[in-house]
Order: structure tokens, then sequence, then C-alpha cells
């Protein structure tokens, strides 16, 4: 980190160029499994079939609005409801220390494994990919609230309590705004986290989106399916966090949020 | 004390519910209380002890704890490495940060399919997918250690004759050091994650193959009864994480302001 000399900006475009058309270049005449990887002279064909849609399978654009859909949903309902109860909770101590365990052991519990009880109580549709989106986005906002609401200015606090004000008026007045730059600070990862909710709710074989269409490719032997809906997941997934990041600079100064921590772990 | 009678009347109101809902007038009626659906806490207990009676549960907690820890070390080594490496090369950096950043905002779950046809469905992917979690996890927090060492320490390393090779023994590992161990227990607990997640994908092993299994046999009691034992192992994983991660290296807590 003591170099002096910078590389110039151009030196580094060409080479991050050059590693893109290698990796097109080897994906395209490379010895690669084509049954695995397929080539990109494939795909372009069989995303144009894919979009009007073949096969009895629903249209790409359908499949494609159903998983953006769910993750959307799925984001509002459990950021809603995080919030919510990680304001209640911090107000109120004895239930929080009580359930403090149980939400911790639930917590502890990889997401995925909601998937198959979820499945039997909801089926294969829409619903569950919205209810385990949501169930994910939940917890790690419900979370991130539960602390910045605890740890509410203790000052302001007792400046409510001095002048009469209620528990009401302290989660209102107080707590409320504690959370909203919590709930900003941690929505890239809960959008990435809901869009793995509805994947993982996909997983086993939904009719429709995109989570469906790559674990269902090798079934139906159209392994090119599995890399258009993978690619297609990268982008949303890139695309969902760009945006969210805009919306957090947006309001990054309004709500005086600090840097991100670093390692920002995602699914 | 209160809150430990609370705690203990909570829990059983839960598991009376769990077991007897169903008999609940109109209530009960609800799918969230089927026992075919959710089983009930005798039932997942018998089902329980009849899977470790025949051998398999402890084998399949042994796979999945394998794969965990495995891909933990396999992650660190690789993100610790990768992180110490690009700090020192601005040109690999500068060209390799939007590639590293592009990896690590694709859902990781993608990579799932194609481990499962590549390395099959034995511990190898689940320790590929556990580490490629850890990888990012490890790699951001010690490249942000690095970037952020006083500007004073790397000039006091230069005045006292030390050269390049000074600098990232005497500065940069330690540093790294400190902050991998600051991002333990966020890497077990993610190492955790994929690990099961693989398996659920597809797994001849493990506690997420565990839950196929109940799932394809409609056995809601190995289903719960895995949740329960997920919830239990994901708890133990995270305490010596966090065990570990504050008590190794206990000099760390100077260096990383953790």
């Amino acid at each position: 980190m003591a170099s002096p000399r910078q590389p110039s900006g151009l030196t580094v475009a060409a080479i991050q160029i050059a590693i893109i058309l290698a990796i097109l270049a080897l994906w395209q005449f490379g010895p690669i499994d084509e049954m695995l990887w397929s080539r990109p002279s494939l795909v372009f064909p069989r995303v144009a079939a894919l979009w009007q849609g073949v096969e009895g399978l629903p249209p790409l654009s359908r499949q494609i609005g159903d998983t953006v859909l769910a993750t959307f949903v799925g984001l509002a309902g459990g950021s809603a409801l995080g919030f919510v109860l990680g304001v209640a909770l911090a107000e109120f101590t004895t239930i929080r220390l009580t359930l403090a365990p149980f939400l911790a052991a639930a917590n502890a519990v990889p997401r995925v494994a909601w998937v198959p009880t979820l499945t039997l109580l909801f089926g294969f549709g829409f619903i569950t990919k919205i209810v385990m989106s949501g169930l994910i986005v939940f917890l790690v906002v419900f979370f991130n609230v539960l602390d910045a609401a605890v740890h509410a200015p203790p000052a302001l606090l007792d400046g409510v309590r001095a002048l009469g004000g209620s528990y009401w008026h302290r989660m209102r007045d107080v707590r409320i705004w504690s959370s909203i730059g919590a709930v900003i600070a941690s929505l890239p990862n809960a959008i990435a986290f809901a869009l793995v909710g509805v994947v993982f709710a996909e997983s086993l074989n939904a009719e429709s989106g995109l989570g469906a269409l790559m674990f269902n490719a090798m079934q139906r032997g159209h392994p090119d399916d599995l890399i258009i809906s993978a690619l297609a997941l990268g982008i949303i997934g890139l695309v969902l966090i760009a945006i969210t990041r805009g919306l957090q600079r947006a309001f990054a100064h309004r709500l005086m949020l600090g840097d991100a921590t670093p390692g920002g772990a995602r699914p | 004390m209160k809150i430990w009678i609370a705690r203990i009347l909570f829990a059983a109101a839960v598991l009376a519910l769990w077991e007897w809902g169903s008999r609940i007038p109109l209530l009960g009626q609800l799918p969230i209380f089927d026992p075919f659906i959710v089983s009930t806490p005798s039932g997942v207990a018998r089902q329980l002890v009849k899977l470790y009676g025949q051998s398999r549960l402890a084998m399949h907690v042994g796979y999945t704890l394998l794969a965990t820890v495995l891909g933990l070390i396999a992650g660190l080594l690789t993100g610790f490495g990768a992180a110490l490496l690009l700090a020192n090369s601005t040109l690999m950096r500068r060209v390799l940060d939007p590639f590293i950043g592009t990896a690590n905002a694709i859902p990781r779950i993608v990579l799932a399919p194609y481990l499962l046809i590549a390395l099959g469905i034995g511990i190898e992917p689940r320790i590929v997918m556990a580490a490629s979690f850890v990888f990012f996890i490890v790699y951001f927090n010690v490249m942000h250690g690095i970037s952020t060492i006083d500007r004073a320490r790397i000039d006091h390393v230069a005045v006292l004759g030390g050269g390049h090779r000074h600098e990232i023994l005497d500065l940069q590992i330690p540093v790294a050091l400190a902050w991998t161990m600051r991002a333990f227990p966020q890497s077990v607990a993610y190492a955790f994650v994929g690990t099961v997640f693989q398996e659920f994908v597809g797994g001849n092993s493990g506690l997420g193959s565990v839950m196929i299994y109940g799932l394809n046999e409609l056995n809601a009691a190995t289903v719960m009864g895995t949740i329960v034992l997920l919830a239990v192992l994901g708890l133990v994983l995270l305490a010596i994480g966090e065990f570990i991660g504050a008590r190794a290296l206990p000099w760390r807590a100077e260096i990383a302001n953790a």
C-alpha cells in the first residue's frame, strides 16, 4: 500500500476489458462442458425462445416479473413487520428478555430450512415465495431495528419520561427515529436476502420464477436454462443492490448514517 | 429469576399449543396446527430418538459439522490470502475490485446447481459453498483493516529502515489476523448456512439431506426435528465462534478497535 505509482485508469480499464473478453472467448470456444455451461451462441436464441414461452413454461418476462415482485412484496412486508416488532420489543423490556433466547434460536436456523414447512403450509405458489422472502427480511431488519431502538439516546428517553410521556411517546418520538437509520442501512442486505428467500422457495419445484427455472433446468434437459436463469438472477441482484445503495446515499446525510460495517455478507 | 420463569412459561405455552393446538375448536383447523404439517413435540422427540437409534443422526450431524469447519477454514485462508495479495498490488486491486464486488452481489445460491453437477452430492460441494460465503466476509474485513492502517505506523516502519517486506510482516499481517478474528463469528454462521443449503439442494448426508428425506417421505416429524437440531447446532456454533473470536489473539483489540 506504500507504492507511490498509481496505474492509469486506462491501463486498469484495458485489463478489465481483456479479462471479460477472455472469459467470453473461453465460454464460446473453450474446452468446457457444453452440457453444463452452454455457449453464448446457444444462449441468445434460447433467451429469445424463453421470452416467448416454450415447452409449457411461462414466458421469461413473467418468470422474472414473478421473482422480482415476490422479492419486493417480501421486502416490504418483512421490513414493516421487523420495524414494528423491533421498536415494540425495544420498549417492552420484560417481553424482550423473555423472548430473547427463542428469537436467537429461530435466527440460528439456516433460513432454507423453513422452506419445506412453509411449502406444506402455503403450497408451491406465490404466497410461499412472499412468506419465505418476508421471513428472511424480517429476521434481518428486526434485529437491526431492535439494536438501534434499544440503544436510542437515553437522554431523549429520559426527557420524554420527565415531560410525562408514556411508553407510546417514547416509541413514537424517540425509538422510531433512532431505528429508521438502521432500516435504511440494512436495505441492501435486506433486498439481497429477499431475493434469496424467493429463490429458496422456488428451489422446491415452484411453478414459475427464475429459481424454479434454474433448479429444474437439468431435469428438463435444457442446461442453457441454468446459465440463463443464473445470469438473470445475478443481474437482478446487482440492480437491486445498486438501487438500494443509491437510496441509502440519498438518505445518508439526512439521517447521519456512518460508514457501513465492512464485510457485508451477501447470501 | 423472574425472566427465567417467564421464559419457561412461554416455552411451555408454545409446546402445549404445538402438541394440542389442533384440538382447539375452530382455530385448531388452521394448517399451522395440523400435525401432518408441523408434527407435535412428542412426535418429533420420538422420531429423533428413532433416527439416532438407527445411527444415522449422529453421522449426519457429523457430516454437516465437518463440511462447515472445512469450508470455514478454506474460506478463511483464501479470503485472508486474497486480501493480503490485493492490498499489496494497486494494479491487481483496481482491476479485480469490480469483479469481486460483482461476485459478492450475485446471490451465492446460483452456484448451487453447478456445484451439484460438477462436484456431486458428497462433502466437496458443501465445503466449496461454505467457503464461498466465508471468503467474501473475510476478504472485505481484511481489506478494510489493511486500508485503514494509520499512515503514521507505515512511516514508522520506513523510518526504522524497514522495507515493504517489513510493512507486510509487522503491520499488515497482524492487522489482517485481527480483522479476520473480528469476522470469525459471522464466518462460522455463514459457513453453516452454506453447508446446509448445499445439502438441501443435493446431498447424500448431512442435516439438510435429512430434511429433504423427511419431506420426500412426507414425515413432518423428521422435518421439524431437523429444524430443532439445526437451531441447536446453529446456536452452539455461534457460541463457539464468538468465544474463539473474542479470545483468540488477545492483542487484537488494540489493533482492530474491536
